[in-house]
This record gives structure tokens, C-alpha cells and sequence, in this order.
């Protein structure tokens, strides 16, 4: 044995994590986490139950299409959709760390500006055929990241909100420059109502995000129960709201798991906010990328076609 | 109630003992975040069996990070897969995993480039200084495997101090059907 060796090790190993200490009220935390997810497990054996006696519903409720006169499946809905909405409401989802992966159009321009994200017809001028936004619910800290159609990554955008303003540090490999940014965070969601297109507008804070604007459009009784589908391997329920929308939601935690508006698709991801899963919000600028003005912040309007994701 | 004073008296032991069982789990992951995740993994584990855990509880929650670091190498597996689904191609550069390691000294960073069950033994022989005998307890496998996996794993850390490559799983230790 080489005795240096073994000593040089335990040095190096001593040294390289002694600043490490271990964070106060981790066994409280470690008992919380616990105890959610026994309360998840069991709901989700409740959920799986009602959703082995729901299939006999909604398989009833596909099979009627065409044979049955207006099928009685109001209450079917109403049941989803309260289960959806209580699923996503603030105080279910402040732990999680939720991925929208968003699947845009041929011809899609995007890129960061303070506050966001803007496009679609905007001055952007990075062409993306999908982006993947990793959000913090419970802080609203949100990671933002485009991606060529043929999946090269064309910029990386980092949000947090504190104290009425947001800041954003945004890379752009396109050019291989970034920038950083702060703005005031409107007082006021400038607009949230129940789409009639695919403008898309996530408003900030509570209630806020993807999870919020789903509620939200629930919220707008416009979605009924249409069969289920299997989306990714998840055998979901099927959700449809009119033409330009429909949400596939997992029958087992009442999630989201895709949702369509208009020519774009969301596939979603829920994870419990944990270090690594968290990490996946980091953004980190790469040595010799230049730093440069950030662009004007984005004006959206209710009526534009233009989707500014203020998105968490 | 019952679970309260268990959380409290785990509050104490961590008082203690936590700083060097994290440190024991930034040595197994390779990170600071990752460490901390392994360990709450690990108290959650020691929390449910609290009751049937007699005295110091040290053994018991060192047993479990082992195993846990385990399988999460298996799921990383299956997570980098699930990424690359995600970005597809893309040019994404990933994090250092040690970037928020002090990494100055070199044979940590060699260390992170050890088969991973080398890596356990070296940490549970090096770092915790365990004998043989409590290393192969603590990783559910033989002394031998102990003996062996130590000796290839320090003639892997040789051989990267001056050359790169990669070196033998040691399956026999942390194999599934041992897990906690």
C-alpha cells in the first residue's frame, strides 16, 4: 500500500469540503417531505381507485359519442375539473419544480428580454423550434431555454422575482453574448382572461405560471371531458376547450401532463423541488461570452398575437 | 408527539454529526446540492424506522446514504437518458459537478472519475477512515470485495494522476438485491 497516497487523500478530501456544513431544520425538512409523500402515495391510491371507476365512466362517455344523445358527462367534468384545479392550486405545486417543454410552429422567432421571453412577431431574432422552461413554483424563479428544431440550444434566460422586480440574465449562444437586466414587475397581470386564440399570457407571482393559467382557463367552464388518450405512456384523461385548446391531465395526480393551444404544444413535468432538481434552473455564462445592452423589455397586449411569457 | 421528538432528536444528531455526514455525501455525489438531496433521502429513511432504530443512529443513516447514493447512480442513468430526450443534440454544456466543491486538491477531482462503487470505498476507507470489516458492513458486501475494490481503486487514482481512462465496476458490493 502506498501509506502517501491514502494520507494525501484524506487531506484532499478534508480540505475539499471543509466550507461544507449542513443546513439548519434538515431533519424538519426531511419529516415534511416524508409525510408528503406518504399523503401522495395515499391519495394517489385513493385517485387510482376513482380513476379505475371513472375509466368505466369515461370509456362510457367515448363509447356514447354518436349513439347517446348529449352525454350526461357534466358531472364527470365538473368532478376532473375541480380535481385539475385543486391539483394546481398554489399551496400543491409551491414545492414543485414543473418543466413546460413547448413545441412551436415552423418560421417561430423568440428570444429573452427583460422580464421574459417575447416573440412570435415580435423583433426577436432567434429562430426556435421548441423551448423548455424549468420553473420553481414556489419561489416563481424560472429557467428558459430555446432550442433549434433540431434541438441546438440558442439561448439560456434565468428569472427571479424579488421585491417588485424581476431580473433576468440571459445567454445567447446564438451570438455568444449575454446581458443582465432588472425591471419592475407590473403590479397588475395586464391581462388573464379565457383565450379565444393562442395568445398566451403567464402572469407572475401566486397563482401565476403555467398552473395558474390553466386554473384559470378551467375556470372559464369552456373544458368537458372528451375520452382518454395515452400521452407519453400515461393512459390520461382528455380534457377539450373548443378548438384552440385541449389538456391531457394524468388520472392519478390530476397533473397536467400536455396541453395544446393553437398550433403549440406543451408537454409538462412535475417534480418535487429538491437541490438537483432545482439545479435544473442555473444558468452560467460562458468564458469569453461578451456582455452586451439588454434588448428594450416586451409591451404586451391582450389583442396581439404576441406571446410575452412573464412565464414560471 | 412521538414524531416530533423524533425530528428533535435527529435535530440534535445533525447538531453533531450532520456537517461530516454531508460531507461523507458530497464526497459520494460529487456535489454540494446533490449531497444535501442524498442526505434529507437518507434522514426521511432513518425517520420511518425511528422507532425500531436502538441508539446511535450514526450506523443506520451511514448504511442508507451508501445505499442510496447506489441508486441513484442507477437513476441518473435512467434521468440523462430522459434529458437527452429533451434536448435533444442540443450543444448544452452541463454544470461542473464539483464547481461548488473546493476542488484544489486533484485526487478528489480524479476521484469523481472512478467507477462509482470504487469511488464508496475509497470515501468509506479514506474519508471515514472505516476498517475493512465496517466498510464491508456499510456497503453490504465482503471484506474481500472491500480489499479488492480499495486496491484497484487506488492504482485507478495512480494510473489517473498520470494518464485518463476508465476502470472496473465493482459489482459485487451495493448490488441491488442488498439494497436498504
Amino acid at each position: 500500500m502506498n501509506m502517501d497516497l491514502e494520507d494525501q487523500l484524506h487531506l484532499d478530501m478534508e480540505r475539499a469540503t471543509r466550507d461544507i456544513h449542513v443546513p439548519r431544520g434538515l431533519a424538519r425538512k426531511a419529516d415534511r417531505h416524508r409525510r408528503k409523500r406518504q399523503k401522495t402515495l395515499r391519495m394517489a391510491t385513493a385517485a387510482t381507485a376513482t380513476a379505475l371507476a371513472g375509466g368505466v365512466a369515461i370509456a362510457g362517455v367515448t363509447g356514447a359519442f354518436g349513439s347517446a344523445p348529449a352525454s350526461p358527462n357534466a358531472r364527470l367534468t365538473a368532478y376532473v375539473v375541480s380535481h385539475v384545479r385543486s391539483a394546481l392550486a398554489p399551496a400543491r405545486v409551491d414545492d414543485m419544480v414543473g418543466s413546460v417543454r413547448t413545441t412551436y410552429p415552423p418560421g417561430t422567432t423568440l428570444g429573452p428580454v427583460p422580464g421574459g421571453l417575447s416573440g412570435m412577431g415580435g423583433a426577436s431574432r432567434w429562430r426556435v423550434g421548441y423551448d423548455v422552461v424549468w420553473a420553481d413554483q414556489g419561489t416563481g424563479t424560472s429557467k428558459f431555454a430555446g432550442y433549434t428544431s433540431g434541438g441546438q440550444l440558442v439561448f439560456d434566460a434565468k428569472l427571479t422575482r424579488a421585491n417588485g422586480a424581476a431580473t433576468e440574465t440571459a445567454v445567447i449562444y446564438g451570438n455568444s453574448t449575454w446581458w443582465t437586466a432588472t425591471v419592475p414587475m407590473p403590479a397588475t397581470p395586464p391581462w388573464v382572461g379565457c383565450i379565444r386564440g393562442d395568445a398566451v399570457y403567464l402572469k407572475p407571482g401566486p397563482d401565476g405560471g403555467w398552473p395558474g393559467f390553466i386554473r384559470s382557463q378551467l375556470a372559464c367552464g369552456a373544458y368537458t371531458v372528451g375520452g382518454h388518450q395515452v400521452i407519453g405512456g400515461v393512459d390520461t384523461i382528455k380534457l377539450t376547450g373548443g378548438p384552440w385548446s385541449t389538456l391531457w391531465v394524468d388520472p392519478a395526480s390530476y397533473l397536467p401532463v400536455q396541453v395544446n393551444i393553437g398550433p403549440q404544444h406543451m408537454t409538462f413535468q412535475w417534480l418535487p423541488a429538491t437541490p438537483a432538481n432545482l439545479a435544473h434552473l442555473n444558468v452560467s455564462v460562458p468564458a469569453g461570452f461578451q456582455q452586451v445592452q439588454p434588448p428594450p423589455p416586451p409591451n404586451p397586449s391582450p389583442g396581439s398575437p404576441a406571446a410575452f411569457s412573464g412565464a414560471r | 408527539m412521538k414524531a416530533d421528538k423524533a425530528v428533535a432528536d435527529l435535530e440534535s444528531f445533525l447538531a453533531e454529526r450532520g456537517d461530516y455526514l454531508l460531507r461523507t455525501a458530497v464526497l459520494l455525489t460529487g456535489s454540494r446540492e446533490a449531497g444535501e438531496d442524498l442526505l434529507q433521502s437518507a434522514l426521511e429513511r432513518v425517520l420511518k424506522r425511528w422507532a425500531t432504530i436502538e441508539g446511535n443512529p450514526e450506523g443506520y443513516l451511514r448504511r442508507t446514504l451508501y445505499h442510496l447514493a447506489a441508486d441513484r447512480w442507477r437513476q441518473q442513468a435512467a434521468l440523462g437518458r430522459q434529458l437527452r430526450l429533451l434536448r435533444p443534440g442540443a450543444a448544452v454544456v452541463d454544470a461542473d459537478p464539483m464547481a461548488d466543491v473546493d476542488v484544489r486538491d486533484s485526487l478528489v477531482r480524479l476521484l469523481m472519475q472512478l467507477p462509482k462503487r470504487q469511488r464508496a470505498v475509497i470515501v468509506a476507507r479514506y474519508w471515514e477512515q472505516l476498517s475493512e470489516a465496517e466498510a464491508a458492513e456499510a456497503l453490504s458486501c465482503s471484506i474481500g470485495t472491500v480489499k479488492s475494490a480499495t486496491a484497484r481503486g487506488l492504482s485507478r487514482l495512480r494510473e489517473l494522476s498520470g494518464s485518463s481512462g476508465r476502470g472496473q465496476e465493482d459489482a459485487a458490493c451495493l448490488s441491488k438485491e442488498r439494497m436498504a
